[in-house]
């Protein structure tokens, strides 16, 4: 455990001396401002024109978080790119291998090091929750839930975004691979509907990281759900953890 | 021709590093240890020799044996993980509402129902044009969501009726904003996206019995069922009701048939045979809607609602501001029950004529329990002078408490309900209720004002007012969830303000938070 948060602080502290993290943060918070005041906008209109309009204050961040995590799915891979293929382009893989660690602890402690840049974005935006409270009447449990699926979500996207680094040792092949992977896993659920073949619809529909999400946007925690994203995201990081062992006997 | 060379016989030389790399000769392998690469035609077992040869080779090198290694293994941890997945999601049903209102789970009662559906497919259809609100389509899909969860069977779709006319017709479907509930080839309109209409709806769809509603014909010759309110069948019967013309003129009994009675007012008064029918018919637990509208002769109507604390008097409703037709006797009507089923949910837009003033009364009659529905504007009165007003539709009357008008708002309709077992020489079994709506107007459900595509609202709240009367026993009440109506309050300058602060200032602290940084890291 000491060596994963070694490895996950080492990790945190040069994602903040790289001019990348600046960029990501930069363009997150300016979109996410944007969305935020056009949903907030779109909500006090829609209430002000429409009489005895029973609109709840805190489904307002479920409506944003819907349209931010797609945002998000584009943003995550760019963190998560130089995790492991910025490694195996300097060689500095091979060496970290050799150290009395293992491939879980490496893994485990990139993984670490970027969901709490992960989350240092998330943790911004409670900014916003702060302005609905000066606007409105939300319900914090509700807007809790909200962001707790959110976490599960990026902790999701990350997942995926580290296997796709691990793979290659080219950063920009990961942020593609890491692109389309995410895209597949958020719009199966559509292309099945498209297909419409029952069964397979349905399992399909229940890939999706997508449909996942709307329980927490409604303030909903369901077992099925948290059970979801759980196994999706240590079946994904068990797969990079042997990827990374492959460069063993490679 | 010259002679070939013969080559010398092949000797065994020493390898040199400085000797060219021209391949040496060797000493030949004795035949008994020659394997042929390619076999001789025919002989199949050195094929098989040499594949299983070459696979031995193949799976014998480390990179293969890992390769299979780690897809056997993925194969093992996904299946494990989907086998995981499919018994969390078939058998373990934990949920739980966060909220503080618990807006988005059903009751135990709707649960209740929901296990009564033997696994039957049932459809639900949501009716929406194209336009409506993003946020009214997500309130009727989270309802049915709620549903479904407790309920696989259940499938759901969003249609714009626009588009689909011929399943718009097969709902009977007279606007848009409703969900459209199927189940064993029965079929039910819901207009109200809450759970309890939804809930009540499916408890109708699974139960077998029919309700009665009895017009109760005899007031005027040209009112009846099928001349001036011929519009009101298609509305009962896609709520499966059925309905008759009765007469009660010289008879004590209401017929046993008659789950609900309809009372029109009109040209003629109760006759005293047929206020002792209704009295023994609400001993019994019975329900009706009554109309009575202004200027119509109602003394033994009032008699007979007087024993529910209704009271009925011999006014018109005038309002000279809030009007429709440009008739003062037209009002619109400004106050509608939030708190009641009846009227919760009815758009605020019905449109009634020549309306009487009925409320509740200043006693309070034991074991009745009673409730206004709609009122007038406070700038409305109830004119207790017919003179008056006979004079251009109330164009010269005013307001004059003195002369017994009653300021407005003014309670236009009422609904009273008995708790069970009362009154006390009620011969109904135990549990049962009497449920009585009096609306001081008649003209509303007319033909000529239902076929009016604006008057919707009027048709919901006699939908609203049969479906409260039909209310079985075991239909328990649903409490509504407490809904959020608070504005957002944002102003121009604070909207202006916030927006800065989250598009711009955010962003640039951290640019400068990074700039920061590297000067620090730059001068170390």
């Amino acid at each position: 455990m000491h060596t994963i948060w070694i490895i996950a602080k080492r990790e945190l502290y040069s994602f903040f001396y790289s001019p990348i993290a600046y960029i990501v943060y930069v363009l997150f918070f300016f979109l996410a401002g944007l969305f935020f005041m056009g949903i907030l906008s779109k909500f006090a209109e829609y209430i002000s024109m429409t009489p005895n309009a029973e609109l709840e204050h805190s489904s307002l961040f479920r409506y944003y978080w819907n349209d931010m995590l797609v945002v998000l799915l584009f943003l995550l891979p760019a963190l998560t790119m130089p995790l492991l293929s910025e490694e195996k382009r300097s060689g500095t893989l091979e060496l970290l291998l050799t150290k009395p660690i293992t491939d879980w602890e490496v893994v485990l402690g990139k993984y670490l090091g970027v969901f709490l840049q992960f989350l240092i974005m998330v943790a911004g935006t409670l900014l916003y929750v702060l302005v609905l409270f000066f606007v409105g009447e939300p319900d914090l449990m509700w807007i809790a839930t909200t962001y707790l699926g959110v976490l599960f979500v990026g902790a999701s996207f990350l997942a995926v975004g580290l296997f796709a680094s691990s793979v290659t040792d080219n950063q920009i092949i990961s942020v593609i691979i890491g692109i389309v992977l995410l895209l597949v896993f958020w719009l199966v659920q559509f292309f099945a509907s498209m297909v419409g073949l029952g069964i397979i619809e349905d399992f399909a529909s229940y890939l999706s990281l997508a449909s996942h999400f709307e329980s927490f946007g409604k303030g909903l925690l369901d077992a099925k759900d948290i059970f979801f994203y759980l196994s999706f995201i240590v079946i994904t990081i068990f797969m990079t953890v042997r990827v990374v062992e492959s460069h063993k006997w490679r | 021709m010259a002679e070939r060379k013969k080559k010398p016989a092949p000797t065994k030389k020493h390898h040199d590093s400085h000797e060219s790399t021209k391949m040496q000769s060797v000493e030949p392998v004795p035949e008994s240890e020659t394997v042929d690469i390619m076999p001789p035609q025919g002989n199949s077992s050195s094929w098989l020799a040499n594949l299983r040869l070459t696979l031995e080779g193949f799976f014998g090198m480390r990179q293969t044996q890992h390769g299979m290694n780690f897809g056997i293994l993925l194969i093992s941890v996904l299946g494990i993980a989907i086998l995981l997945n499919v018994i969390v999601s078939k058998h373990v049903v934990w949920q739980k509402d966060m909220t503080q209102r618990q807006l988005f789970s059903i009751s135990e009662k709707s649960i209740q129902v929901l296990n009564r559906l033997n696994d039957k497919p049932i459809k639900a259809i949501a009716f929406f044009s194209y336009g409506t609100p993003d946020e009214q389509i997500q309130e009727a899909r989270d309802l049915l969501d709620m549903y479904k969860r407790y309920y696989d069977n259940l499938e759901y779709e969003v249609l714009d009726p626009n588009t689909n006319p011929i399943l718009a017709k097969e709902y009977k479907l007279t606007r848009d904003g409703v969900i459209g509930l199927s189940y064993e080839g029965k079929k039910e309109l819901v207009s109200s996206t809450d759970e309890a209409s939804v809930t009540n709806a499916l408890v109708k769809l699974t139960s077998d019995k029919v309700y009665n509603i009895c017009f109760v014909a005899g007031r005027s010759a040209d009112l009846t069922l099928d001349n001036g309110y011929s519009g009101l069948q298609a509305y009962v019967e896609r709520d499966n009701y059925t309905i008759e013309s009765i007469f009660l003129l010289g008879k004590d009994t209401v017929p046993e048939r008659c789950d609900i009675l309809l009372l029109p007012s009109g040209d003629g008064d109760l006759q005293d045979t047929e206020v002792a029918a209704l009295r023994n018919y609400f001993n019994n637990n019975g329900k009706a809607l009554f109309l009575l509208n202004a200027l119509d002769p109602v003394n033994n109507f009032a008699a007979v609602l007087n024993d529910f604390g209704i009271t009925v008097d011999d006014s018109i409703i005038v309002d000279r501001q809030a009007q429709y037709y440009a008739s003062p006797l037209s009002p619109i009507l400004q106050e509608y029950n939030s708190e009641h089923v009846i009227t919760r949910n009815v758009t605020p837009q019905m449109q009634l004529n020549t309306i009487r003033r009925v409320d509740i009364a200043t006693d309070t009659t034991e074991g009745i329990t009673t409730d206004w529905l709609l009122k007038s504007g406070a700038q409305s009165w109830a004119e207790s002078s017919y003179d008056t007003l006979m004079n251009g539709e109330g164009g010269s009357a005013s307001l004059d408490e003195d002369a017994g008008d009653v300021r407005g708002p003014v309670t236009v309709a009422v609904a009273a309900e008995s708790n069970p077992g009362t009154p006390a020489d009620s011969a109904a079994a135990p549990g049962a209720k009497t449920r009585i709506v009096v609306v001081g107007d008649n003209d509303f459900l007319r033909d000529d004002f239902i076929r009016n595509p604006m008057a919707y609202p009027n048709t919901d709240f006699f939908m609203n007012v049969i479906n409260w009367l039909a209310e079985e026993e075991d239909l328990v009440a649903i409490s509504p969830k407490d809904r959020q109506v608070a504005p957002i309050v944002l102003t121009a300058s604070q909207g202006n303000v916030i927006a800065i602060i989250v598009v711009i200032v955010m962003p640039l602290i951290i640019v400068f938070f990074g700039l920061g940084l590297w000067l620090v890291r730059k001068r170390s």
